[in-house]
Parts: structure tokens; sequence; C-alpha cells
């Protein structure tokens, strides 16, 4: 998952549950805020009365505009009016309203007004006044609070108006965060492309303004570097090994030749100068291969002409005739035409001299050797004698049971055809092992 | 004959001219460029093997320079593996023939012959063995003065094995020398090896000719009258 889709998911989650519970107790919070104000002002008339009344010993008449909004109901000695209390007495002692039942609570209630015209919320407290004329009276207050249903529609548009400036901050925070990741998409792209062969270890990104991608720039360049310099070291080391390896061989293959003419009577230093022999050659393939290879790597062979590859298979397989007659390998052309590329001439030849010597060397004995040639591929498949291994055959050093083989003649082919724009690749079935050479280079490939 | 072998590396220049003193060649070493080049200007060689990498010089040079004051004598190339395109210019500066190191002196041999077969052409077209006449040119073989029919491959190996008689050749110099690097040395290409000389044994047996080609134990094959 992207970066910034997996920071828009998460944003927005958490944004969700932010703005849930943020409504939450907006609501709680804002009817609290109502509820004390309006009780506040409750409690502020309730004194007044209260005060009004000790003063005078009167009920007071209310002004309708200053109440307008609120409810003041007498009752005549709604209970009790017979109790013998005089007026000091109630307001000095809290267990005579007590004894009255009368709470001191608040209360929301639903009453119509005909200024909305609709039922609406009122905050309603109850109390009882003493006056000498009318006895024990209770007093009802009422004083219009927030609705319910407007709270949350307050608290609901609220918290969608956040929501959408979260949203659109996010748009633009992705926005800015994929111009910010830039140098990062930078630096992936160019060790993707990267390729240790070439000198160009330098990422060559331009400074980002963000520390930590101009750390991993620099961080990765650096390695790139060491990569490169270990790799130009251990290619060189081949290189000189290879080179430096054929004059010891060269020498020793010659005094090996000339022991064998002086021991020809010994059986036992024949046996053993048979195998220092076989060895001497083995090594002597091996590092002709290995150098082959890195000469190959290096572009060595840069000169290209214009070649016919199966002009080249009809000299190797008339060369070879007898060797094929001997194997009673059939050669079966299904499909043949010209196969020009642009390549040296020598790629040319090892290319198709470690193909067929391939399909002739693991072939079985009357097997059958099958070339199809068309415009954009060829194809070569041979049948086989050993187990093939399952392993990457393009790899070094995979070898068949073939104890002679060095295990690079894919090696060659395959970097022959990367450095001349071909591509190549193997298919193994229960029968027959298939090399392909086509002219299309793909960038996705299983192979190679 | 005498040849001259331009070469520095010791141990290989000891085994290539005591090897071509046992066929019986005059043989000169020079081991750097100067002293190739002093005794090139005093004397007269059939042939020159010279390697190209030399210590003060390259061995081009002097292939150069003699072509350049028309000294006629055979010229092989002796190269690092590495070094295809210097031994192809060696060859169209003049070379007679290249052979890569590491190579097996039978080899060797077989293309000093060759050079300088090619090079006195009137005088050295046959050449005669006991019953075994060949015609180099035509690539004909009589026993007896009758002709036998080779394959490519036997013929070329009866001219390895006759040009190296008296030695011990084993099989992978003779897979070298068949089919180059192509081939590999698989267990095939011995068998081939194994299939050709019985075929050509039975040739030239068929024809009259003696049991020339022996069978060395673990090594190979040797051409001789014994």
């Amino acid at each position: 998952m992207k970066l910034a889709t997996k920071f828009r998911r998460y944003f927005l989650t958490v944004t969700l549950g932010v703005l849930a519970i943020g409504g939450i107790s907006q609501f709680v919070i804002y009817r609290y805020t109502m509820h004390r104000t309006t009780d506040d002002m409750l409690m502020e008339y309730k004194y007044d009365i209260e005060d009004y009344v000790r003063k005078t010993d009167r009920l007071p008449t209310f002004n309708a505009i200053e109440l307008e909004h609120s409810y003041l109901i007498a009752y005549n000695n709604p209970k009790r009016s017979n109790m013998a209390i005089n007026h000091k007495k109630f307001y000095e002692n809290d267990d005579i309203r007590k004894k009255l039942n009368i709470s001191n609570n608040i209360y929301d209630s639903l009453i119509y007004s005909e200024y909305e015209l609709e039922q609406v919320v009122y905050r309603v407290t109850n109390f009882p006044i003493y006056t000498t004329q009318d006895g024990l009276s209770m007093v009802t207050l009422a004083l219009p609070t927030l609705e319910q249903k407007q709270l949350v529609f307050a608290v609901f548009f609220s918290s969608l108006g956040l929501f959408i400036a979260f949203i659109s901050s996010m748009v633009y925070g992705v926005k800015a965060l994929s111009k910010m990741m830039r140098p990062f998409y930078q630096i992936l792209d160019k060790i993707r492309k990267y390729d240790i062969r070439t000198n160009n270890s330098h990422l060559a990104i331009p400074r980002s303004n963000i520390d930590e991608f101009d750390e991993l720039s620099h961080g990765l360049s650096t390695m790139l570097k060491r990569m490169h310099v270990d790799y130009i070291s251990l290619k060189e080391f081949t290189e000189n090994t290879s080179h430096e390896l054929q004059t010891p061989i060269a020498a020793a293959i010659m005094k090996i030749e000339q022991l064998q003419q002086i021991c020809a009577d010994n059986e036992q230093a024949m046996h053993n100068i048979s195998s220092i022999l076989n060895s001497m050659y083995r090594m002597s393939r091996f590092n002709k291969s290995l150098m082959l290879i890195t000469r190959i790597s290096n572009n060595h062979f840069y000169e290209r002409e214009s070649i016919n590859l199966t002009y080249l298979i009809d000299s190797y397989i008339e060369d070879h005739k007898e060797m094929i007659q001997i194997k009673d390998i059939h050669i079966i052309w299904n499909s043949k035409r010209d196969f020009l590329v642009q390549m040296h001439h020598l790629l040319s030849d090892f290319l198709i001299n470690n193909i067929l010597s391939n399909a002739i060397k693991y072939n079985k004995k009357s097997g059958r050797l099958i070339l199809n040639f068309y415009d954009s591929y060829f194809e070569i498949s041979n049948t086989y004698s050993n187990k093939i291994p399952d392993e990457d055959l393009f790899k070094r050093y995979v070898r068949s049971e073939n104890k002679q083989a060095t295990g690079l003649g894919l090696q060659i082919v395959k970097e022959i055809c990367n450095q001349n724009d071909l591509e190549s690749s193997i298919t193994i079935t229960d029968e027959l092992f298939t090399m392909k050479i086509s002219k299309e280079k793909r960038n996705n490939t299983t192979t190679v | 004959m005498n040849i001259l072998v331009v070469e520095d590396e010791i141990q290989i220049a000891e085994s290539v001219v005591e090897f071509l003193k046992q066929q019986k060649y005059v043989v000169e070493l020079a081991q750097n460029f100067t002293m190739a080049k002093e005794k090139i200007k005093l004397y007269k060689y059939d042939c020159m093997i010279v390697d190209i990498m030399l210590p003060d010089g390259s061995g081009l040079d002097l292939i150069r320079m003699a072509r350049n004051e028309g000294v006629n004598m055979g010229i092989i190339v002796v190269s690092a593996h590495g070094e295809t395109e210097q031994r192809i210019y060696g060859l169209e500066i003049g070379a007679d023939d290249y052979i890569a190191k590491p190579f097996s002196l039978a080899e060797l041999n077989a293309r000093i012959n060759a050079v300088i077969r090619r090079r006195n052409f009137s005088n050295s077209d046959e050449f005669i063995f006991n019953e075994i006449k060949i015609i180099l040119s035509a690539r004909r073989v009589y026993i007896n003065n009758n002709e036998i029919i080779l394959t490519r491959k036997e013929y070329d190996m009866l001219l390895y094995l006759i040009t190296n008689r008296n030695r011990v050749l084993s099989k992978e110099s003779i897979v070298e020398h068949l089919w180059g690097d192509s081939m590999g040395l698989s267990a095939d290409s011995f068998d081939f090896i194994y299939t050709h000389i019985r075929n050509l044994r039975a040739k030239l047996e068929a024809a009259g000719s003696r049991e020339y080609i022996k069978t060395v134990y673990a090594i190979g094959y040797k051409f001789s009258e014994e």
C-alpha cells in the first residue's frame, strides 16, 4: 500500500473517531453549560421572589414583559394548608422544608410555548413560599432552555464543518506529502535502474530540502560506490587471475606432455599423468570461458556486423556431421529462414558453438535436435539423457552430471545475448531442452 | 630446419625448445623483443614462433618488421587466449598461423609442419611414411599407391598422428586439435575419438597398411613403427 493511501486511511479513521467522541462530549458540555445558565437564572428569580415575600409578606405581581418566556404559577395551599408555621420559621428552618417534601430539584419539562407554537423544553423548579395572607403557596418557575434537537443539530453541523476542514487539510496534506516524497521516488527509481557495471555509482539526485532524504541518498551513494569498487576489484581479480593462470597452465601441460613420453611404459605413472592432464585441460578450458565472460561483459566485442546465424548453424552442423552421425542425432528443421543479428563475428561464433555443442553433448544416443527459426526468434531443442538440475541454469557453475563440463557455457550464451539486445530463455519439458533466443528485449522475464 | 622461439616465459620457452630439439629442429630462443630483432636481422630461420606479449615490445611489431624487410619465414603467433583480435591482426600483417595458450606441444608441431609445408609448397606436397603417402594439397591418402577414402576428421587425425609420430598423444590434445574449443572435453568427445580411431585403423589395415596406431594405456594414442 502506498504511503499516501495508508496515511489517508489512517487519517480518516482517526478523524472520524475524534469527531464522534468530540461531538458527544460537545453535546454533553453544551447541554450542561446551557442548563447551568438557565438554572442560575431560575435560582436568581427564586431568591428574588423569596426576598420580596420575606420583606413584604405578599405574593409578588409579576411584570409580564419581564418574564415573557417564563412561567410563574402560584397555587394556593396545595399541601397542608393548615400547617401552622409562621413566616419567619419557614424561611429559617430547613427542616420544615424537608418535612414539606419540597426538593430543590430543577428538571426538564415540555410546555407549550405560544411564542414558538409548539412544545418546548423548559427548565422548571418548584418552591414554596409563605405569606400570612395566603398561607403556604407553591411557586413553579420555568425558563425555556436550549432544545435537545437544536443542540444535536448544532453539534452535528459544527462537527461536519470541522470534518470538511479536516478533509481539505488532508487533501492538501497528501499533496504536500507526495511532493515531499518526490526525492524518495527519485532515489527508488535510480536504485531500480542502477547497474553495478556502469561507473555511475553516484545517484545524482538533486538535493531536496528534506534532511532524511538527503541522508538516504548520501548513504546509498556511499554504499553503491563501495559496491561498484568491490565489483570492479572482483572483476579485475578474476581477469588478472585467469590471465595469470594461463602461463602456468600452459607450462604444466607442456611438461606433462613431455613426461608422458618418458613414462609410456609405466602404467601406474601413465594413469596418474592422465588424471593430471585431464585436470589441467579442464582448468584451462574453465579459465578460457571465464576470461571470455569477463571480456564479453566488459563490452570488449563492441564492433558489430550483420551476421546470419542460420548460416553459422549450417556450417557448425556440417563441421560436426561425423560426431552427429556417430551419436545418431537426427537434425530436424521445422522452420528455416535467415536470422540476421548485429553482432561481433567472434561472439556469434561463441554463441552458436555453445548452444549447439550443448545440444549435441547432452543429447542422448539416437536423439533429436530440432531447429525452429522465425523472424523474431529461434528455438533449438534437444532430447537429453541426464537429469537436468532444477536450479537456474544460467547461473554460473551449474553443471549437469557430465563432470567434464565447466558449466560456463550457458553463462556465455546469456552474456552474449545481454550484450547484443537479445533475449535468451530456457524451457525444459520431460523430453526436450529448449533454448530460445529472441530479438525483442522484454522487461519482465522469468529467466534472464 | 631453423626455428626461432620468441618467448619470455622461461618455463614455456624451455619446454618448447626441448620439444623442438627432439623433433630434430635447430632451435634458438629469444627471450625479449630486442634479442629477437637482432636474431632476425642476423640469421635466417624457416619458422618463427612469437609470443605477442613481450617484456620490451610487441610480437606483432616483430612480424611487421620481418615482413617489411621481406624475410621469408613461417610465422606462428602465440597469444594469450583473450587476445583474439590481436592474433587476427597478426594474421593480417603477415603471420601464417596462430595458436592460443595453453597449447599442447603436439599441436604446435602440427602447426609448424603445416606452415613450413605451405611456405615451401613445391618440394613438400607429398608426405611419405613407409607404405603411406599423403598428398597434402589435395588431402588424399594412398596405401601402397592405392587411394583410401577418409572423412575429413579421419584425415586430420591421421595427419596429426603421423606428424607427431613416436609421441604419445593424449585424447585431450586430439580433441583440441580436431574440434578446437567448440566441443569441450565431454565423455562424448572421447567416444568420438575412439570411433574415429577405430574407423581409421580399419581403413588403413584394409588397404594393407601395418598397425601403426597404438593405444597407450590411460592416455591416448601413438603413431609408431615398433
